[in-house]
């Protein structure tokens, strides 16, 4: 019966994706390049993506204003043409690290509901989430961030 | 009225997501190209269309209900 | 004369689909009918403008002129011109052909989406037009509700209310005119009240459908106080403005599919019907096809084939009416076929400027007519 629950709780995360408290796996972790003495936002987008283009401006300031000792702000681009990616990325001048997901394992795994999204990692595990643009976002991570900090 | 039950049958049946594969947010660089859309995401072309057909012809409908009148028909 | 064009505002049911983006669009089109029968030319520039991440509002604006002419039936001894008043006349002088007219017209409209927490949108909007004997004010609105987490399938309700004031002028039309206030002008009144409900679903990556019903309610003047029938031709002719009845009922559905076939090409397939108690039955069939040649260029093709039935009241025929209440000779009121063949051509010269043009060319049972367009979009 225990092993029932416990497969059919695997399953279920890995159809519905990260949840809050969900540990990233090593693998996706590796692939991020997370360590567990920082606080990482993860910003999933695509250049055909609107709404991630009209948020960006405010995530590069975000990334900019925040303590780069404790905090970072990891892009992750999951353009299917890699050279669509990278022309977008130059042209908005995005100066965070960018992670190429090409073959979208990455966002498979958080499986978000909906582009643009953010997933907040401290210490290996998913503490929030964020999905769709949101006005002021670099106040909302600002506050976000001060809050983890306490 | 034939028609009008056609469409009302295949709505209903693409509602209940019959064989229908759930596409992720991510997965929708294709659907969101211009050449998806109307008139390849030329909105004044397809209204000025729309409209020499409206002026042209006797009918109307199915456009959206945005229109704005004239004394064209 | 009452036949040109005008500006239609937001197609929202595809407003609510576009990629979120600020642009201004200028677009200048230009119809011609055979023999120049009819010219129009209309410049139109358009707004879009997001606010943060809730709210976008569009704006357009046109004016077109127009000059030509429009068969109807007419007294030949009296000029060759509708713009005469009825009566009795002969036989031999009674003639169908084109009467001249020119007109401006001027047409703006707003719209404004509000996208709420779930990402559902509710779109307002008002339209204004305003030319010699026609003016038009219009509210809407729309709302979008997506009916799953993914976005994968949406509804969509729309209605509108419109009101139009159409003037006659009575030495054009005794019989519309109450001859003893000795008014020049009449003005009459239409009401029309549109409602639509949408259903989308995204069917895999590369394809998805909609589909719509829809219904409309005329209610007033509608008949074109410039056309003319014929009354007793064989008895006592006289040439008399037409009269459509002041009620019109619709109702319509839609299905429209479009599908990416690979990288670098698209098809879109639709199809409406539309029924009314005039008796008007019409099959509207439209396909498109898209190929991205390079990354600027996007060259579009397509072919829309229309037919409609006639109305109860209408003839062509200037020996059929004799005492009939409802009367027309309008050629749009009666059966025919039409195709439409188009070709656009859109290049991105960079990333915020684009040019585009198109040419079409249309045919009806009767006559043709090509039209074209030119224009540019920049994104700021």
């Amino acid at each position: 019966m225990m092993k029932f629950i416990i497969t059919s709780l695997l399953v279920s995360t890995l159809l519905f994706g990260y949840q809050k408290g969900d540990m990233v796996s090593p693998t996706i972790s590796k692939k991020l390049d997370l360590k567990n003495d920082k606080i990482y936002i993860i910003d999933f987008f695509a250049s055909w993506c609107g709404s991630c283009k009209e948020e960006m401006p405010l995530l590069i300031k975000a990334s900019q204003e925040m303590d780069k000792s404790k905090f970072e702000l990891i892009g992750v681009d999951v353009d299917e043409e890699l050279a669509k990616g990278e022309a977008f990325q130059k042209e908005l001048n995005i100066s965070f690290r960018v992670v190429n997901d090409p073959k979208n394992k990455i966002i498979k795994a958080f499986d978000p509901l909906g582009m643009p999204s953010l997933y907040v990692i401290k210490e290996g595990k998913v503490v929030d989430f964020l999905f769709g643009a949101k006005d002021n976002i670099d106040k909302l991570i600002a506050d976000e961030l001060k809050e983890l900090s306490k | 009225m034939r028609a009008i039950s056609i469409t009302i049958t295949i709505a209903l049946f693409l509602l209940s997501g019959c064989g229908i594969k759930e596409v992720k947010p991510w997965e929708k660089g294709t659907l969101a190209k211009e050449s998806m859309k109307p008139n390849g995401g030329n909105v004044l072309v397809g209204k000025f269309v729309n409209h020499i057909y409206f002026s042209k012809e006797a009918t109307k409908g199915g456009g959206g209900v945005a229109g704005g009148g004239c004394g064209c028909n | 004369m009452q036949l040109r064009l005008s500006i239609i505002t937001s197609s929202l049911l595809a407003t609510a689909s576009l990629m979120a983006e600020d642009y201004v669009s200028v677009q200048f089109m230009s119809y011609d009918e055979e023999s120049g029968r009819t010219t129009i030319s209309t410049p139109i520039i358009e707004i879009n403008k997001e606010f943060g991440a809730d709210y976008t509002l569009n704006a357009s604006f046109t004016h077109d002129t127009v000059s030509g002419a429009s068969p109807t039936y007419y007294d030949s001894a009296s000029g060759a011109s509708a713009k005469i008043p009825d009566g009795a006349t002969y036989q031999d002088d009674i003639k169908y052909g084109d009467i001249e007219y020119d007109d401006t017209r001027k047409a703006v409209s707003l719209a404004l989406t509000k996208r709420f927490e779930s990402r559902d949108e509710l779109t307002v909007g008002g339209n204004y037009s305003t030319e010699y004997d026609y003016d038009s004010k219009e509210v809407s609105a729309e709302y979008l509700h997506y009916l799953d987490s993914s976005k994968n399938q949406s509804i969509t309700i729309g209605g509108s209310y419109q009101q139009n004031d159409v003037s006659i002028y009575c030495k054009l039309n005794t019989e519309a005119c109450d001859s003893s206030s000795g008014a020049s002008e009449k003005i009459e009144d239409l009401e029309v009240i549109s409602t639509e409900i949408g259903f989308t679903q995204i069917l895999d990556k590369t394809s998805l459908v909609k589909t719509s019903l829809f219904y409309i309610s005329e209610d007033g003047y509608l008949s074109n106080p410039y056309m003319r029938v014929v009354r007793d031709y064989n008895s006592n002719p006289k040439i008399t403005p037409e009269n459509k009845p002041d009620s019109r009922k619709a109702y319509g559905g839609l299905i429209d599919y479009t599908k990416a076939i690979n990288d670098k090409l698209a098809t879109n397939l639709s199809y409406r019907f539309y029924n009314d108690d005039w008796d008007i039955t019409s099959h509207t069939l439209d396909t498109a096809l898209s190929y991205e040649f390079t990354d600027k260029f996007m060259l579009g093709v397509g072919v829309r084939y229309y037919t409609q039935s006639e109305a109860e009241f209408y003839n062509g025929k200037k020996d059929y009416f004799t005492n009939q209440k409802y009367t027309s000779s309008d050629r749009r009121m009666s059966s025919f076929d039409s195709i439409n063949y188009k070709i656009s051509g859109d290049y991105k010269i960079n990333k915020d400027i684009s040019i585009n043009a198109n040419i079409n060319y249309y045919k009806q049972d009767d006559f043709d007519a090509t039209y074209w367009g030119i224009g540019g979009k920049y994104r700021f």
